[in-house]
């Protein structure tokens, strides 16, 4: 029997308030950014790729400005994206998952249908084919990756609405006479939402890395707008004069980024004990 | 009185380390088994009477630490290596494990999983394996035992199933089997077939055996002896009768009362936690009788006649 | 067996008719007149002569409706024709078959890698559970998934390609080029494995099973290589499938950072070249090849568990 040392609950509680402060840090940097960071745009040549410095963190990139400025303006602008389309994913995957699981049938089929023709394109893929027909612009990429974002949250929703709408309190509320409008909004509404939380959370994670793949090959965000992938997308042209310039837009989107996962994941804890045993 | 003993447990102690603190699952118990004897292990759920039999098979979570003497055959299995360990299960000790339903691996045939038994007894030629496997199941009274073999686990039915394990504890020469909770969630026609599988496999090895259940009237049925347990120690010990007839500690009273027949009156209150566990008496907080003495110390075993023991201060 | 093949793969044909139908549309509603595309493509100096215009337009059949367009493009693409690239003039029949080799060994080799890493790690993981290696490990998962799959691509490259000089950073030489678009594509696809496999083990081990293998008296490696390890396969197997998917899906990025010559690299060259014919036929074959995936998956679950493989029998 091998001998092993459990960490005390209290010194795992500590070390999870150390995570949830970075992130909370990380958040008011990026929330603050334009105020923090002002000088994002401001182009000198004189200082061109600059290695990190104190002045300078995460070094210059090819027009001479700061990388760190950068950095959290552009983050921010994902992060604001990614809340944008996961509202709007969340809004068509409610309203479709609760429609198609309350009423079954004919149209429940239909619906679980065009998740399925939905779920064959890869979302890169299927982003790209839409922006070709939209344009490449901010706004198209908010639209494209809500239209493939909801089938996630439609598929989530439908199957908890199957089980709440058999449940005592609902059947009681069909019973006395309650529309089924009222009772989707009024039951099953609230009810379906907690269990969507976790997802909810990681999904913005999701959001935030197809934001930059998408900007990192061209179709996302627009210079002169910054945004991690477009950044990248310009290091990477510098990668043998300057590799130091894909350390600090990759370090701050992996931090934001396992961050936010992992308060998906403790929000998944405190929904769902049982899942909680397994992971001890 | 002089036969020999199987298994002699004595002053074992089985703990959890878990983040909320130790889990003391079995406390000081002492028990023994006498060779061809059925011992009853009763309590409800979580009383460590589980933890108890997957101690003396040393098959224990990584996070336990158990401690105390286990003779198995004058062999103390409390110094012995796992690898050692492993020759006596399924050889000398026989398992009839818990829920049968899960009990077989479901993407593997009977056939093989038969096999995996007899092998671990004595390397044997496929033919001679598939002969001993027939045997085995047709002494568990199985009317097909090729189909069996050559059929997945979910195809049987859950007492089919649990013949089946028996079968396989049956290939070693087996002195001690221990069934864990033989009848847990089973109808009551199949449970009558567990009391026959039960005596079937007595029948075959005249083994000794520890009956884990929860259920007083089917361990009634069956056992010589009777150990009753409560949130991880024995508070009660006496052979068969004196157990039916004279329970004496509040708890197996209450259990009694608790049966269908005497009205399914319920214990109030529920078991105390294993890792805070009371001061004095564990039973206190639901004892009727408890008295200021059973609040503040923990009574002992104490002989009331040769065979019969009570965990009581007011027997 | 066979008959339960035939039934899925016949009700799949309204799912690919849809997929046919959104790759269509998708580029039908494109901005933009093919005509006028394809004008310049075959005669980049001869400016806009609205006869030579009305010709490509007829050739087109831009004049018919929606679906007499689509109608035809489809029964084109039963016959096995997807018609000519309006850049290239191939036919994009050929040219996907060109290509779509690349993506798949590059796919594929990922799902090595990811398979590889996964269950390795995964193992680790759950035998050494809860020990500062597992705890470390688990942390590296976490932070490895929220690393975008092209961040590691640049920086594979820089450590491999520009400093240790192992591989080439462009291009497609000799299958040894595979290796480094294939391991990053492993490695931002392996964390759920990990993640799935340690959990599943210890789930596993923790099952009646194992429990009753072990009082059988068997060692702990009889139960992991015997038991175990078979018992894992149908999640393992349903997360390949995942992973596969969701691989062709990101082959398309790591594609394009490396230069390889597959249908993601070309598809979006052709989308930004408004190449409409290599466009739909590309995106239709993205659709059909994943709908493909995950039918194997489903037919290769029924070979592993016996329960399910009883279901499927007693519905037909």
């Amino acid at each position: 029997m091998r001998k092993f040392k459990l960490k005390t609950k209290k010194q795992h509680q500590q070390l999870i308030w150390l995570w949830w402060g970075l992130l909370a840090l990380l958040l008011v940097l990026i929330i603050f950014a334009p105020v923090i960071f002002p000088e994002s745009n401001t182009i000198d040549y004189a200082r061109q790729l600059q290695k990190p410095s104190l002045q300078h963190w995460f070094g210059t990139d090819e027009f001479g400005r700061d990388l760190l400025s950068r950095v959290f303006n552009g983050m921010r602008t994902s992060l604001l994206y990614s809340l944008i389309i996961e509202a709007i994913a969340l809004g068509i995957g409610l309203m479709v998952g609760l429609v198609s699981g309350y009423m079954g049938g004919r149209i429940d089929g239909f619906f679980s249908y065009i998740m399925n023709v939905f779920q064959a394109f890869p979302t890169t893929v299927a982003a790209i084919a839409l922006i070709a027909v939209l344009g490449t612009s901010d706004l198209t990429l908010i639209v494209v990756l809500s239209v493939m974002g909801w089938v996630a949250y439609a598929r989530i929703v439908r199957s908890e609405t199957l089980i709440f709408k058999e449940r005592d309190f609902v059947l009681g509320a069909r019973a006395s006479g309650a529309n089924s409008v009222y009772i989707l909004g009024k039951h099953i509404c609230p009810n379906v939402l907690l269990p969507v939380l976790p997802l909810a959370t990681l999904m913005i994670g999701h959001g935030i890395m197809a934001i930059a793949s998408l900007s990192f090959l061209g179709f996302g965000v627009q210079p002169p707008n910054a945004e991690i992938g477009l950044m990248l997308k310009d290091s990477a042209m510098f990668i043998n004069r300057a590799p130091w310039l894909l350390v600090g837009p990759g370090l701050v989107l992996a931090m934001v980024v396992a961050l936010i996962n992992a308060l998906g994941d403790a929000i998944r804890d405190k929904l769902d004990p049982q899942q909680q045993m397994v992971e001890l | 009185m002089k036969t020999e003993s199987v298994l002699k447990i004595s002053n074992l102690n089985t703990y959890f380390q878990t983040p909320d603190g130790n889990v003391l699952a079995v406390c000081d118990v002492d028990i023994e088994i006498k060779k061809g004897e059925i011992v009853g292990l009763i309590g409800e759920t979580g009383c460590g009477k589980s933890v108890l039999g997957e101690s003396v098979l040393k098959v224990l979570p990584e996070n336990a630490v158990s401690t105390g003497s286990i003779l198995f055959q004058n062999e103390e299995l409390m110094d012995l290596q796992q690898k050692r360990m492993r020759e006596i299960r399924g050889r000398k000790i026989a398992v009839i494990p818990q829920n049968p339903s899960e009990a077989l691996n479901p993407l593997i045939k009977n056939k093989k999983q038969i096999f995996e038994a007899i092998d671990h007894n004595q390397k044997q030629l496929g033919s001679d394996k598939k002969k001993q496997a027939i045997g085995l199941l047709k002494k568990m009274h199985f009317k097909e035992p090729g189909q069996v073999l050559d059929s997945y686990p979910h195809r049987l039915s859950g007492g089919m199933k649990q013949r089946v394990l028996a079968a396989m504890g049956l290939c070693g020469n087996p002195s001690l089997l221990i069934a864990d909770e033989p009848t847990k969630g089973l109808d009551a026609i199949v449970r009558s077939q567990v009391i026959e599988t039960l005596m079937l496999f007595k029948e075959n090895t005249g083994t000794a055996m520890m009956l884990i259940t929860h259920d007083l009237n089917f361990a009634v049925k069956v056992c010589d002896r009777i150990a009753v347990m409560y949130a991880g120690e024995l508070i009660e010990m006496g052979s068969c009768s004196e157990i039916y007839n004279k329970p004496i500690h509040p708890y197996l009273m209450g259990l009694f009362m608790a049966q269908p027949e005497n009205g399914l009156v319920p214990i109030e209150g529920t078991s105390p936690s294993l890792i805070n566990l009371p001061q004095g008496c564990r039973f206190h907080e639901r004892c009727e009788k408890a008295s200021e003495k059973c609040r503040h110390f923990h009574p002992q075993m104490k002989k009331l006649t040769l065979t019969h023991e009570v965990r009581c201060w007011n027997p | 067996m066979k008959k339960i093949i035939i039934n899925r793969i016949v009700m799949l044909i309204p799912t690919v008719i849809t997929i046919a139908f959104l790759a269509f549309s998708i580029m039908y509603f494109s901005p933009g007149n093919p005509a006028e595309i394809l004008m310049h493509y075959r005669n980049p100096e001869g400016g806009t002569d609205p006869a030579a215009l009305a010709h490509y337009e007829e050739m087109l059949g831009l004049d018919d409706p929606f679906l007499t367009q689509f109608q035809n493009w489809f029964t084109g693409i039963v016959s096995g024709d997807f018609g000519e690239s309006f850049k290239t003039g191939n036919p994009v029949a050929e040219e996907f078959f060109y290509r779509i080799g690349y993506t798949l060994m590059l796919s594929l080799t990922g799902l090595f890698f990811s398979l590889i890493i996964g269950i390795t790690l995964g193992f680790i993981s759950a035998e050494f559970k809860d020990s500062w290696l597992d705890n470390l490990l688990r942390l590296t998962q976490s932070i490895k998934m929220s690393i975008p799959s092209f961040w590691l691509a640049l920086f594979f490259i820089y450590i491999f390609s520009t400093q240790l000089r192992w591989f080439s950073a462009f291009g497609y030489n000799s299958p040894k080029d595979l290796i480094l678009p294939g391991l990053v594509l492993g490695l931002s696809n392996s964390s759920r494995m990990v993640r799935l496999v340690r959990t599943c083990i210890l789930e596993e081990k923790g099952s009646g099973y194992v429990y009753t293998a072990r009082v059988k008296g068997l060692s702990e490696n009889q139960i992991f290589f015997r038991h175990i390890l078979k018992n894992i396969t149908l999640p393992i197997i349903t997360l390949t499938g995942v992973s596969l998917v969701s691989m062709i899906g990101g082959s398309l990025i790591i594609e394009n950072i490396f230069g390889l010559p597959g249908i993601g690299t070309y598809l979006v060259s052709a989308i930004m070249a408004k190449d409409y014919p290599v466009s739909m036929g590309f995106l239709f074959a993205y659709g059909v090849i994943i709908v493909f995936i995950n039918l194997f998956i489903d037919i290769l679950y029924q070979f592993v568990d016996p329960r399910v493989r009883d279901c499927a029998n007693a519905e037909i």
